[in-house]
């Protein structure tokens, strides 16, 4: 399994299962076919929610091969962390919000790039490192969202 | 029967025969039930010819009355006459303010009593008795039983209330084809799924409560991305506004429950009357109360109600801010529940989506209607594909340490969806666990709606933090929950699995369901006989007929075993031994659990390949 993926393909595909497997299709069905098609459908849908985020995959991915699941993250980037948090407490205005915002995008590309090298050389170690600091600033430009839309809707 | 619609999903089983299916919208203020009709939906009309039945039942000394012979007890005999019962629902006494009911409501442990006449009875079968109503007249004008039905809910219900309403159906003697959220049965109707892919609002404003729902269309597929909403904003907050502003130069309290009535009329009267006019003017006089002379403009009632027009307002931003989208992505605006037929309210959404709204079917009825297709496919009348992929509107969670919510589900999750955490124990020795399970978005407990607790006991002797209890949470198709919990740590595995019961128990289901039939014992047990007996020989005919297509996904012992478990089935059949078919029905289900299981595997590799097949043919 390879960590890029063809979105529409996927999308595609898991509209064809659920169509197969979906308790609606089951209304009529034995109480045994009902629980099997609930029992598929959920796992259907667990398995597209994994591999439609690029965190949950990339997560996914390593544990199949690498026996950690947690790796502690180098002071340097720890200190970043404190700094762009610190930022964001005193950000006032949008502009400045939205500004950080755009950086923390720009991050998050580069670290999803050195993601996808690593997992392509199967360096599973250095992909859990990208992948801790990748939750970190996915979250983190969640909160900014957050933040800013607040702001328009006090 | 769905053994053989795998291969060919959305097929009707017995193509030649159309199966009576309605969709109900099971409203606040009114209450609607349609079912498709020669291809078309259509909504079902009651003996005085109207659409809309009231959604109130009166208890009266002797009898008891429903929709509109209800309506008129209103102002007869308030007292014992229960109107807005859908707010009660799943509710707790404290969840709601008894001031807004003319019937006296009382409570405790997480139920709500409703006082009458004819003794204390429950939110869940007042409900039973609209629902029940329904039905009849369903199967007058369809002239057959019905197979079952799709009933509708808020968006924003949460498991309390989406397990009452079930309850009120199973109650009423309705098979639940599937409980649908009430904007999403608006976009079947209005076909959104046939003709356009994009995302769309759905605001949806009826008398009690109100909902945003953002659904995405794609390929003949729903998926809701965000709701949001209130379950306690409607119309009739409308009128109390209207109220307010009559009442404002009196200054004097309501004297009596009918001058109350009155007024309440009089003001939603004059809200719809805003509809077509520009200005409504009174002239009326009440006993004990004066003359109320007033002239009511547009604007005015627009600046009055503003504050719940940006309400509702402030909920489209919720949930387009959830769904990750701007206004610039919306494709369309679909209008649903008759208060959105208040120009004021047009206008502001439109004002803020920057878009013609779509309104061009009955607001009224575009629940109902959208429902009995959704119910018609769900029957297999239709060889429609479309499928409906609902979420889950609420946070799933159970308590922790300090009060604390832990997230198991978070909102807006795909259903069907099953997720699990791990927790452990706190004190030495301690062998069993209370699990809290809550529901809402709040960090804190007391801030969540509590929907059940249960205790898993049987943890063996520890250290404290050496146990490992796996608890999942499971939310089927119809949004609602069942919980398990599992010890881990030294490899036996304790379950349990608990439904959570929101006050009513299963036997006082049971009880109520029993007391609806009126007919003498012996009827009742060779009424179950039959019925036993056609589901077994049903389940015999599908498992032959799957054993004849699927044949090769077993091997020899398996097939003879089905085959011995079959033969057990049949003799038992032809005995009238009830306990003895239900035993070898439930052998013959356990027998052929992998068979489905090998069978859905099967089908998801159809399904893949199909598509491949379908590129070829083109």
């Amino acid at each position: 399994m390879a960590y890029l993926i063809d979105s529409d393909s996927l999308n595609k595909n898991y509209r064809l299962i659920q169509k197969s497997v979906h308790p609606d299709r089951f209304i009529s069905a034995t109480e045994v076919e009902k629980q099997q098609s609930l029992i598929k459908s959920t796992q259907v849908n667990d398995a597209y929610q994994t591999l439609k985020d690029p965190v949950k995959r990339a997560a996914y991915l390593i544990r199949l091969h690498y026996d950690q699941d947690e790796t502690s993250l180098p002071p340097e980037f720890l200190m970043q962390q404190m700094e762009w948090e610190e930022e964001l407490e005193e950000c006032s205005d949008e502009p400045k919000m939205q500004s950080l915002f755009n950086r923390i995008d720009e991050e998050k590309k580069t670290i999803e790039d050195c993601l996808q090298t690593a997992l392509n050389k199967k360096d599973w170690g250095l992909s859990l490192g990208m992948l801790g600091k990748l939750k970190f600033l996915t979250s983190l430009s969640i909160k900014i969202q957050q933040k800013i839309f607040l702001m328009d809707n006090p | 029967m769905a053994l053989l619609q795998i291969s060919e999903p959305g097929k009707g089983t017995l193509p030649h025969e159309h199966r009576l299916a309605v969709g109900i919208d099971l409203g606040t203020t009114n209450s609607l039930i349609a079912s498709v009709i020669s291809g078309k939906a259509t909504i079902l009309e009651d003996t005085s010819q109207t659409p809309i039945i009231p959604s109130i039942v009166h208890y009266g000394e002797q009898d008891i009355l429903v929709g509109h012979e209800a309506e008129k007890m209103q102002l007869l005999d308030p007292k014992n006459t229960v109107a807005s019962v859908k707010r009660l629902m799943g509710k707790d006494i404290k969840d709601i303010n008894p001031n807004d009911f003319t019937v006296q409501l009382g409570g405790g442990d997480g139920t709500i009593s409703i006082h009458t006449q004819q003794g204390i009875k429950n939110p869940v079968e007042t409900s039973a008795l609209i629902l029940k109503n329904l039905k009849e007249l369903s199967e007058k004008r369809l002239g057959g039983e019905i197979i079952g039905a799709v009933i509708t809910v808020p968006a924003y219900f949460d498991d309390a209330q989406r397990q009452a309403t079930k309850d009120a159906a199973k109650i009423a003697g309705i098979n639940v084809l599937r409980l649908i959220n009430e904007p999403t049965a608006a976009a079947v109707a209005y076909g959104l799924d046939k003709k356009v892919e994009g995302n769309f609002v759905i605001y949806d404003l009826g008398g009690g409560t109100f909902d945003i729902s953002i659904l995405r269309l794609e390929k003949g597929l729903f998926e809701v991305l965000a709701t949001h909403g209130d379950s306690a904003l409607g119309g009739d907050d409308f009128d109390h506004i209207v109220e307010q502003w009559m009442m404002e130069d009196l200054n004097t309290e309501i004297p009596d429950i009918k001058t109350k009535q009155l007024i309440k009329n009089l003001s939603r009267k004059i809200k719809e009357g805003l509809t077509e006019k520009g200005e409504i003017s009174i002239d009326q006089t009440f006993a004990d109360l004066g003359t109320i002379k007033k002239t009511l403009s547009r604007e005015k009632f627009a600046s009055l109600s503003a504050g719940l027009t940006n309400k509702t307002i402030t909920c489209i931003k919720q949930a387009l801010h959830d769904a990750n989208l701007t206004t610039k992505d919306i494709t369309g605006v679909v209008m649903v529940g008759g208060s959105t037929r208040m120009p004021i309210i047009q206008f502001a959404v439109e004002k803020f989506v920057g878009m013609p709204l779509l309104n061009n079917i009955n607001p009224d009825e575009v629940v109902a209607l959208g429902a009995a297709e959704q119910a018609n496919i769900l029957a297999g009348n239709t060889n429609d594909e479309l499928l409906l992929l609902d979420v889950i509107p609420l946070s799933l969670g159970i308590e922790t340490m300090g009060d604390i919510v832990e997230r198991i589900i978070p909102r807006n999750s795909t259903l069907p969806v099953a997720m699990g955490q791990e927790f452990t124990t706190y004190q030495d020795g301690q062998t069993g666990m209370v699990i809290h399970v809550v529901q809402g978005e709040r960090d804190l407990v007391k801030d969540c709606r509590s929907l059940g607790k249960f205790t898993l006991k049987g943890i063996p002797p520890m250290v404290a933090g050496a146990a490992k209890i796996r608890v999942t949470f499971q939310v089927d198709a119809d949004g609602l929950l069942s919980v398990k919990a599992k010890e881990l740590s030294t490899g036996i595995e304790s379950s349990i699995e608990v439904k959570p019961s929101y006050g009513l128990e299963d036997k006082h289901i049971q009880q109520m369901l029993e007391s609806s039939f009126s007919s003498a014992e012996e009827d009742k047990e060779s009424r179950a006989l039959a019925e036993i007996r056609v589901d077994g020989k049903q389940i015999i005919a599908m498992i032959e007929s799957a054993l004849e297509q699927d044949k090769n996904l077993l091997n020899q012992d398996e097939i003879d075993h089905i085959y011995a478990t079959v033969h057990e089935l049949t003799e038992a059949l032809a005995s009238s031994d009830r306990g003895l078919i239900e035993e070898k029905t439930k052998l013959l289900n356990e027998a052929t659990a992998t068979f489905a299981a090998r069978r859905m595997d099967n089908s998801i590799s159809k399904a893949l390949t199909g598509k491949t097949i379908n590129t070829l043919e083109f």
